[in-house]
């Protein structure tokens, strides 16, 4: 297992902070390739504006130009590398459908390159997104 | 200032709502996004998901879903599981529960809201996604926000 990113982000508040932030400048970075633009579709918070600080998400992020999504979930530590992700169709609460690539991980030096490659996938390689039906039942 | 009945020591903060908000232009009935104001304006779902299962629940309504009812809703998504699915997914569930608990307690959760509740290894998950409106509030709050519209 290569070295874990950010071991004690959910304990340690600035750890916490100090990894949103590394997320944020990897992505920014990534669209800077393509001059894309890009912002937060979610608040990971309570009504309240109580923060919600468990990595799930820690980052999440659509871009127009692509009409895509990403949402990246951080796992502490465990002994093992992890690296899985998915695509879940959603909609905007105008009902306008758009798909989001779910990335979940243990953030190590190698899960950091699979997720780039995969972001980069997602952005940059699809060509026009897949047509998504409305949500059933909405 | 409210107090929830079903955690008296907290009391709430009003969701943020704005009942006498005006139509704007957007707002207007049009042929074209006639369908889409049809929607209702609270919707979501809770999903189990992942090892070959896609079970869901879904709620669209003109009112916030109450944490209650949010708690029946994970209650059915539970019954259409098998044993071993509901075992699979046991700790997922419970952390949904929790979010359903603390939710009510802070005001609910605004959309666009996303968690997938899974093990680092593995796609089986429970997920919930609150896609319109807002989500489990007491359901006292939800009451009088409903008073406050009529």
């Amino acid at each position: 297992m290569t070295n874990i990113l950010y071991p004690r982000f959910l304990e340690d508040q600035q750890d916490y902070e100090t990894a949103v932030n590394y997320w944020t400048g990897l992505f920014k970075s990534l669209m800077e390739e393509k001059s894309y633009s890009w912002q937060p579709y979610m608040k990971n918070q309570f009504g309240d504006g109580t923060p919600i600080r468990d990595g799930n998400p820690i980052f999440n992020a659509f871009v127009p130009e692509t009409g895509r999504a990403v949402r990246i979930i951080q796992h502490p530590p465990a002994p093992k590398d992890s690296f899985i992700h998915w695509k879940n169709s959603t909609e905007w609460a105008d009902g306008t459908p758009f798909t989001e690539l779910v990335i979940s991980l243990i953030l190590t030096e190698t899960t950091e390159a699979k997720a780039k490659a995969a972001l980069r996938e997602w952005f940059f390689d699809q060509g026009e997104p897949e047509k998504v039906e409305p949500i059933q039942g909405s | 200032m409210y107090i929830c009945p079903s955690n008296p020591k907290k009391p709430l903060r009003a969701v943020e709502t704005d009942p006498f908000s005006k139509p704007t232009l957007a707002t207007i009935p049009s042929p074209k996004n006639f369908l889409q104001m049809q929607r209702k304006e609270h919707r979501g779902r809770i999903q189990a998901q992942g090892g070959g299962l896609e079970a869901s629940e879904n709620w669209a309504q003109d009112e916030p879903l109450t944490a209650d009812e949010g708690r029946s809703l994970l209650q059915r998504l539970k019954a259409k599981l098998s044993r071993k699915e509901r075992k699979q997914r046991k700790h997922h569930l419970k952390k949904l529960e929790d979010l359903i608990d603390r939710a009510e307690d802070t005001g609910g959760l605004h959309a666009h809201f996303s968690k997938s509740f899974q093990d680092d290894e593995s796609d089986v998950r429970v997920d919930i996604e609150v896609l319109g409106g807002t989500a489990f509030i007491c359901a006292v709050l939800a009451i009088i926000l409903w008073a406050v519209i009529q």
